[in-house]
């Protein structure tokens, strides 16, 4: 039930965000809530679940978003997933700093990962170099704004009783 | 969880392959469009609240203050037309005086105006600037003649205007060489009044221009009066033939008049 919480909480912060950066003037991709999701269900859930989510949250965006391969959402989540869960035993992510850095890593590693999948996978795909750039302003305004769009989840899992004593500090 | 890593490579195996039409995918997207549908209505009535309310704070405000603005604006783009009416009033005055320098004209405010049930003024009531009035000054406009100071006390004075019934004027009709008297017609629902001709002059033609010729002694010569009406509309009157005439000057549209002393003097100062 927690997990369903999560994706449908998930799935409203993406719908309103989008417009609300439009609203503001500004690119609406400029913040990439499911790699934050992803961080946070790396840490605060256990391992099986959370990975399960998020290939679910993957499903979700591979479906919503147009033009995109279908799984690829579900790969790269997956794949950050395992990444950010490794990393969690060994940083604080609850802690602001740490949370900025590995959302960083992990932005950067999920752009990569979307040039190679499409590389491989799928045939329309241009490969140029230039589409990298255009999303290191999605990945530094993700990285810094982590430690507030977290928040959300964090608070649901309070609601919810699904965080722990010890994680309920981020809030 | 291999597996869980296992699948989406597939899946974009399958995908890329630009097959795209396979049944779970047809069923995925089919679902995902309604799930779409939806959150484009759930994301379109926020953002219809956002920009419907939310964004409309404030704008009560702003809108109070633009329509007071709006409101100042107006009035003072009245009070620009009324001065500038006032000006061109003036300025005519002025055009008045100097186009008459054998007149000692001076400027009188018209300081009260009876008005007739059919909203005619029948009497006006003059003040100059510490000259002082005499009866049978002489009362006139840009446009012409208005009537004579019936009655005087120190710088204001009664004007009987010239559609009085009581009202006697020496005139002309120029460029005919015809003499006549104007009598005020007396009609309150008309500003008008009669020229009295002898039935020996020739038929005077529509639109004749009527200007005082000075004979009574009492208006100087060559003020504009009125302009015959028609002349299928005369009448005999004894000896006379009477032709309507519509007077040139209307006393509502003046606010600032001139009185002229009576021919052979001068308007006398103030005390």
């Amino acid at each position: 039930m927690r997990s369903v919480w999560f994706l449908l909480l998930l799935a409203l912060v993406q719908l309103l965000v989008g417009p609300l950066l439009l609203w503001m003037g500004l690119r609406p991709t400029l913040l990439d809530v499911p790699l934050v999701a992803t961080c946070y269900l790396g840490y605060a859930f256990p391992t099986r679940r959370g990975f399960l989510t998020t290939l679910v949250a993957g499903l979700i965006l591979d479906l919503w978003t147009p033009g995109t391969l279908l799984g690829m959402h579900m790969e790269v989540l997956g794949l950050l997933f395992l990444l950010i869960r490794g990393l969690s035993g060994r940083l604080p992510l609850d802690r602001p700093l740490p949370l900025i850095l590995v959302t960083l890593v992990a932005g950067v590693l999920k752009t990569l990962l979307f040039y190679l999948l499409s590389l491989l996978f799928d045939s329309g795909f241009e490969g140029r170099a230039a589409s990298l750039v255009w999303a290191i302003p999605t990945v530094l305004t993700t990285a810094l704004l982590a430690p507030l769009l977290v928040l959300p989840f964090a608070g649901l899992d309070a609601l919810t009783g699904g965080l722990r004593k010890a994680d309920r500090r981020i809030l | 969880m291999i597996a869980g890593l296992v699948i989406p490579v597939i899946l974009m195996f399958l995908a890329g392959r630009g097959s795209g039409s396979s049944l779970p995918e047809q069923l995925l997207v089919g679902l995902a469009g309604r799930i779409q549908g939806v959150a484009r209505w759930v994301t379109g009535g926020t953002s219809d609240l956002l920009n419907g309310y939310a964004l409309l704070v404030g704008v009560r405000e702003e809108n109070e203050r633009l329509l007071a603005e709006r409101d100042r604006l107006l009035q003072e783009a009245l009070l620009a037309k009324q001065l500038a009416v006032e000006v061109q009033r003036l300025r005519k005055v002025l055009d008045l005086r100097e186009k008459r320098p054998d007149l000692r004209l001076e400027a009188a405010q018209v300081v009260a105006m009876d008005v007739t049930p059919f909203h005619r003024v029948g009497r006006i009531q003059v003040q100059t600037a510490g000259v002082a009035l005499q009866p049978d000054m002489a009362v006139l406009t840009p446009e012409g003649l208005v009537g004579r100071i019936t009655r005087a006390a120190g710088s204001l004075g009664d004007v009987m205007m010239l559609g009085d019934q009581r009202s006697r004027v020496a005139c002309e009709v120029l460029g005919q060489g015809v003499l006549g008297v104007l009598i005020g017609s007396g009609l309150p629902d008309r500003y008008s009044a009669w020229l009295q001709v002898a039935q020996t002059e020739d038929p005077l033609p529509r639109g004749a221009v009527v200007v005082t010729s000075g004979h009574d002694r009492v208006f100087p010569r060559g003020i504009e009066v009125g302009y015959v009406l028609d002349q299928d509309a005369r009448r005999r009157a004894g000896p006379f033939v009477e032709y309507e005439v519509r007077l040139a000057a209307n006393p509502a549209a003046w606010d600032t008049v001139l009185v002229a002393a009576p021919a052979g003097s001068g308007p006398g100062t103030g005390p």
